[in-house]
């Protein structure tokens, strides 16, 4: 028994240490991001390439994320907050849960599933098939080439994207409040703006702006370092997205706090 | 041992973790010969190809290029060596998401130095030379087997490198296919003057393209001469390999 509580915590340690170990990796190639950003503009062509695939393609699954998320906060709200005889508030709960919590951590999970996911998987690929190493020979170095024009293009549009899941939700939300319960448009909306801030939109965004940086360098960093074949691209690809999605949940609690210590008044 | 200095191993170690897979290399390639690394699967020789292109840094040991240690290099001068090396990949490595013209332009247009014309010049005519002109606009996905390595080969060679690195260039080729490869690097070697170092258990394709083969067993070498001392060799652990023997010296690895 002692031995397999031994056993336990020797393997749990272990777990904790690589996991530290790679937080260090993690931030030694944002380093290596930002020394190389310096040096020059990333690559157009792959850089397009990103945008697109992870701005442009991305619109549906926001699109899905957002609105459901805002109709789902405002329909159970809205029989809670109208038996009250505050109906009204419905807008400003879902604005505000939208833009501050809601939208920036579910968009930024869909996208780690959907965007971060695929980058591990490439990027696996490529190291497991010696594509890095080809580069590599050709004198091109891969944090340059792929890992600068993914981060500058995650990090740009997560925030752009969590923005436009703010709007979708904000509109499905309040949509369905007048629409199918019934609600007075004039009041929701009127109530909506005299609680809602452009800062609650910044707030939001900002965070988007952390998790599609954290998510891109992670899913960078795990694809980069696959071994081992099919296995390992599969291994790299789960890693990535979980561990993302615990950053996103990990450092939403710590923004929150931060961005809370510096709203306006 | 060093005769030009060129390419030198120096008692080269290198493991990973428990696996020890180069024991002590030590061997020279001379400017201008093309030389075969055979052995086992597992005995290291890919690894000694890594080495020499920086992608790998020896434990212990140095890999020499024209003098110069590899290991102690920085990451401007690792750049400069290798815009000396051309390598062809075990499987290719050609990049999926771009079309057969951007990989064989790859490389020119990361050294830089040629405009957009000259590089589709060059780009047309080392794949007619692997005989594929034409086929700029493919990709990868649409070639076989054969034509990707033929692919990769061109990319190796637009550079025009002083050396050429070869991983197992006929693995996974049908008979005839691994021939015409063969063909393709003697032909090459002829048109383009350089220096080559192939790693291969393909015996056919060893005795065809060489000029001098070494024997890789358990990370040193174990064996050197021409084609022809390799292939009447008395030695009992070359006999074994060449004729395919699971019996022998050579204890095979299951």
């Amino acid at each position: 028994m002692i031995r397999f509580l031994c056993d336990c915590m020797a393997r749990l340690g272990a777990q904790v240490e690589e996991g530290i170990r790679g937080v260090g990796r993690v931030v030694l190639l944002f380093y290596e991001v930002l020394r190389w950003s310096v040096r020059g503009s990333p690559d157009r062509r792959v850089l397009v390439q990103q945008l697109s695939f992870i701005g442009v393609e991305s619109l549906p699954v926001i699109i899905t994320t957002g609105a459901f998320t805002g109709m789902v906060l405002a329909y159970s709200s809205y029989a809670e907050l109208s038996g009250l005889g505050v109906g009204s508030w419905v807008g400003p709960l879902v604005a505000k849960g939208l833009t501050q919590q809601l939208a920036p951590t579910l968009a930024g999970i869909m996208l780690a599933g959907r965007v971060g996911c695929a980058m591990a998987a490439e990027l696996g690929y490529m190291a497991v098939s010696e594509q890095i190493d080809a580069l590599k020979t050709m004198g091109t170095n891969p944090v340059r080439y792929l890992v600068v024009p993914r981060v500058f293009a995650f990090t740009t549009m997560t925030p752009l994207l969590t923005g436009f899941a703010m709007l979708i939700g904000i509109t499905g939300g309040i949509g369905l409040c007048v629409f199918v319960l019934g609600a007075e448009w004039h009041y929701m909306w009127n109530e909506t703006q005299e609680w809602m801030y452009t800062y609650d939109f910044f707030r939001g965004m900002s965070k988007g702006l952390v998790f599609g940086l954290t998510t891109a360098l992670i899913c960078c960093y795990k694809g980069l370092n696959a071994t081992g074949g099919a296995q390992g691209v599969g291994k790299a690809t789960t890693e990535a997205n979980v561990a993302s999605c615990i950053t996103i949940l990990v450092a939403n609690l710590f923004l929150t706090m931060l961005l809370g210590i510096w709203a306006p008044e | 041992m060093n005769e030009d200095g060129f390419i030198v191993f120096e008692d080269v170690h290198k493991s990973f973790g428990s696996l020890h897979v180069l024991g002590g290399l030590s061997f020279e390639v001379r400017r201008g010969e093309t030389l075969t690394i055979i052995g086992q699967s597992g005995t290291g020789k890919s690894v000694t190809l890594r080495c020499l292109l920086g992608l790998l840094t020896p434990d212990e040991g140095r890999v020499l290029y024209e003098g110069r240690c590899v290991a102690e290099m920085d990451e401007q001068e690792l750049v400069e060596l290798r815009s000396h090396f051309g390598m062809l990949f075990q499987g290719s490595a050609l990049f999926d998401s771009l079309n057969v013209g951007d990989n064989v332009a790859f490389g020119l247009r990361a050294r830089g130095g040629k405009d957009e014309e000259e590089t589709r010049d060059v780009v047309e005519r080392t794949l007619r030379a692997v005989g594929l002109p034409g086929i700029q606009e493919k990709m990868p996905a649409e070639l076989s087997g054969g034509m990707k390595k033929r692919v990769a080969l061109a990319r190796a060679v637009a550079m025009e490198p002083d050396v050429l690195l070869y991983d197992e260039p006929t693995t996974g080729l049908d008979p005839i296919m691994a021939d015409a490869i063969n063909n393709l690097i003697l032909s090459m070697q002829r048109a383009y003057q350089v220096t080559s170092i192939a790693v291969t258990h393909d015996l056919t394709s060893a005795y065809k393209i060489s000029d001098r083969m070494i024997m890789l067993h358990e990370g040193r070498v174990v064996g050197e001469g021409t084609p022809e001392e390799i292939r009447n060799t008395t030695d009992p652990m070359i006999r074994q390999f060449i004729e395919g023997q699971a019996e022998g010296p050579i204890k095979a690895v299951m």
